[in-house]
């Protein structure tokens, strides 16, 4: 079962790289969210309540619903609807992505080391990249965003594949920042659409030697 | 003696912070200030006085810890007076001085727990919350240059971040692998021996990629450069110095943890390298801009880079040394281009001249400042470049030192160049003769660089101990 919602995860990836419309990206984001609430409560079961139900709250209620609705929000209010050029097209974007899975996946098996889940290891590398890859390919800041998210999903992902647990105090910490970073960063792009009237990369230029 | 004063001292700056929002009339403001760095003050006394203790079961103080702390108090409680003065010379309103005064101190108390936790995942969340509050106060100006600066810093210092997270998750993989849980320093510097070199190396690489960002060396750098040109020059002071330290502390802590592993030639190796990138993008760039900010920020690139080499050259001490002593010079540097911007309402070293004449105490400043960053004696920071370039004569590495004597009288002659320029060309016309400046304003600022005269030639032998005792392993 895990590891149905693992290829689901990494499905979600494949998908990814070909949405035009940034709506579908926060969608797929939400959905993700949602899988890795599944992922870490199959695998989290017999970790003590207090842990788990923050671990739960984190994947489920952050990353499936109150990250994706800030961002709508942040959309409607910039009147952003599709990534309007991207530099990359979709067909290289996906050779792309896949390409970042199989070598993920090759890494995943030449790493021997039996605390380590192959799948798990595969899906978190190929997250890492993906949002890396989204990040330098798009030009749109949101999509930036949405690419951090990536990245940090993968993060997480890896985080179970360690399977090392954090005193919770620290955890509580890394939530929040995470949290907060995200809702900062979509603050900003809002502020760059007012001063910049543009949200892309590369007409933020005012700073240079 | 109560031990849980970390914890009060955290608890207490977030209700300063809280309380400043909404008391927002200046002299009030003024008064939190002072409560919040006598708070700072006592737990200064408190750590120094309960050396090596575990509170909180996460926080401790250690030598390193307690140096570091002393800086930010000073350069910190600077950069609050400086930040007023701004205010209340643009006629900010006050509900934005209110907000700046809050981060700042959510800011610097969030460097304290840089600073004072033993354990890597809460410097790790201190770091991006540092990031977090860092934000408000770069972003104070509220124009496109702040803007862009923020927006910026924000996303590639998460980015880096999140890059060292996968550091740390490394770190984890290979204790897994014996069996440990627990990620604090101690427990990884006496396990780590017997760990993966692998996953170790994988590890250091990631922590110091997504921490050099923090830290303002090579490759992230770019974003460091840009938010000490956007935000306001006594932010920018903070920058460059405490949070470049916070920054130095997470990598040297991975580092000493990892100290006693097979991989410490090859951890030297990258620090020099990355220390080496960093000095040559600041001497290329410093021998090439005219905007005085972004010289001032470079010359940090250079600092910094200066500070990894003595690492990885094994002058720890000098290491240690050099990051406070360049605090104090550089902040003062900052500080005092406040008084220049205002003066000329320009950064362009082109549109400027005849300071001294213009502001004769702030061209004392200049002067001294130039002395201090570009190493040259009286200053302090000579002794320190001089113990990192004799480790790196008598290492593994010591052809490294060819290249960086060039870059480093490279960027000597490009900061030279720039400061004589601003000090006696003949200034444009339109600059009024009698600059409203009180001398009073450079004081702080000399202390500053006097400091830098003091503890690099005059240190007493208990300040010398207890920098020597910061670098050395604590069981």
């Amino acid at each position: 079962m895990v590891t149905i919602l693992i290829i689901l995860f990494v499905v979600t990836l494949v998908y990814v790289s070909m949405v035009d419309r940034l709506a579908t990206f926060v969608t797929i984001l939400g959905i993700q969210g949602v899988l890795l609430f599944g992922i870490a409560y199959m695998e989290l079961r017999d970790v003590d309540a207090l842990n788990l139900s923050f671990i739960l709250a984190e994947t489920l209620v952050f990353k499936g619903i109150v990250i994706p609705w800030f961002l709508r929000r942040t959309l409607r209010k910039n009147k952003l609807v599709k990534e309007a050029e991207p530099t990359v097209t979709h067909f290289t974007s996906l050779l792309f992505v896949t390409a970042i899975i199989l070598v993920s996946f090759l890494l995943a098996y030449t790493v021997h080391e039996e605390h380590l889940r192959i799948g798990y290891f595969t899906a978190s590398l190929s997250a890492l990249f993906t949002g890396l890859f989204i990040i330098m390919a798009r030009t749109k800041i949101i999509t930036h965003v949405m690419g951090y998210l990536l990245l940090e999903n993968g993060i997480f992902l890896l985080s179970l594949a360690v399977g090392n647990e954090m005193p919770l105090a620290v955890n509580t910490a890394i939530l929040l920042d995470l949290l907060t970073s995200v809702l900062l960063l979509a603050f900003l792009v809002d502020k760059v659409g007012e001063s910049f009237q543009t949200v892309d990369a590369s007409e933020l230029n005012e700073l240079n030697d | 003696m109560n031990l849980s004063m970390p914890l009060a001292f955290f608890a207490g700056s977030v209700c300063i912070a809280g309380v400043m929002m909404i008391a927002r009339r200046r002299i009030l403001q003024v008064l939190l200030l002072v409560a919040y760095f006598s708070l700072l003050g006592a737990l200064l006394i408190h750590e120094f006085t309960f050396l090596d203790v575990v509170e909180a079961e996460y926080l401790k103080a250690d030598p390193l810890a307690v140096l570091f702390l002393g800086v930010l108090a000073i350069v910190g409680s600077l950069a609050a007076y400086y930040g007023m003065a701004y205010a209340k010379h643009r006629g900010d309103n006050d509900r934005q001085v209110a907000t700046h005064n809050a981060a700042l101190v959510l800011f610097l108390t969030m460097v304290v727990g840089v600073y004072i936790s033993r354990h890597i995942g809460l410097v790790w969340a201190f770091l991006e919350a540092s990031t977090l509050t860092s934000a408000i106060l770069i972003y104070y100006n509220r124009n496109k240059h702040s803007v862009e600066a923020t927006w910026k810093y924000v996303f590639v210092c998460s980015i880096g971040i999140a890059i060292a997270f996968a550091g740390i998750l490394f770190l984890s993989i290979a204790s897994e692998a014996r069996e440990v849980h627990d990620l604090s320093f101690e427990a990884i510097r006496i396990t780590a021996p017997t760990m993966n070199a692998g996953w170790l190396k994988f590890a250091f690489l990631f922590m110091v990629t997504g921490f050099s960002v923090k830290m303002g060396v090579a490759p992230l750098f770019n974003v460091d450069i840009d938010a000490k040109d956007g935000a306001p020059s006594h932010v920018a002071a903070l920058l460059s110095s405490v949070l470049m330290i916070a920054g130095f502390v997470a990598i040297f802590r991975v580092y000493m943890a990892l100290a006693g592993t097979s991989i410490l030639p090859w951890m030297n190796s990258v620090l020099i390298i990355v220390g080496l990138m960093s000095v040559f993008f600041a001497a290329i760039y410093i021998s090439k801009i005219k905007n005085v900010k972004r010289i001032l920020a470079y010359s940090s690139l250079e600092h910094a880079g200066i500070v990894l080499i003595a690492v990885g050259s094994g002058a720890w001490f000098a290491a240690v040394l050099h990051v406070i002593l360049h605090a104090f010079a550089k902040s003062s540097l900052f500080f005092q281009y406040a008084h220049f911007f205002r003066l000329y309402q320009s950064k362009n070293v082109n549109s400027v001249g005849d300071y001294i004449k213009l502001h004769p105490a702030g061209a004392g400043v200049l002067i001294l400042g130039l002395l201090a960053i570009t190493a040259v004696p009286p200053m302090g920071t000579f002794i320190t470049e001089l113990f990192m370039f004799q480790a790196l004569f008598s290492g593994p590495h010591a052809w490294v030192a060819f290249p960086l004597f060039l870059l480093v009288a490279v960027i000597l002659w490009g900061l030279t160049k720039n400061v004589l320029s601003i000090l006696y060309r003949p200034a444009p016309s339109a600059i009024h003769p009698a600059a409203p400046f009180s001398v009073m304003e450079t004081v702080p600022q000399y202390a500053l660089l006097l400091a830098v005269v003091y503890l690099g030639f005059f240190a007493p032998p208990a300040f010398v101990q207890f920098v020597q005792s910061a670098v050395t392993f604590h069981p």
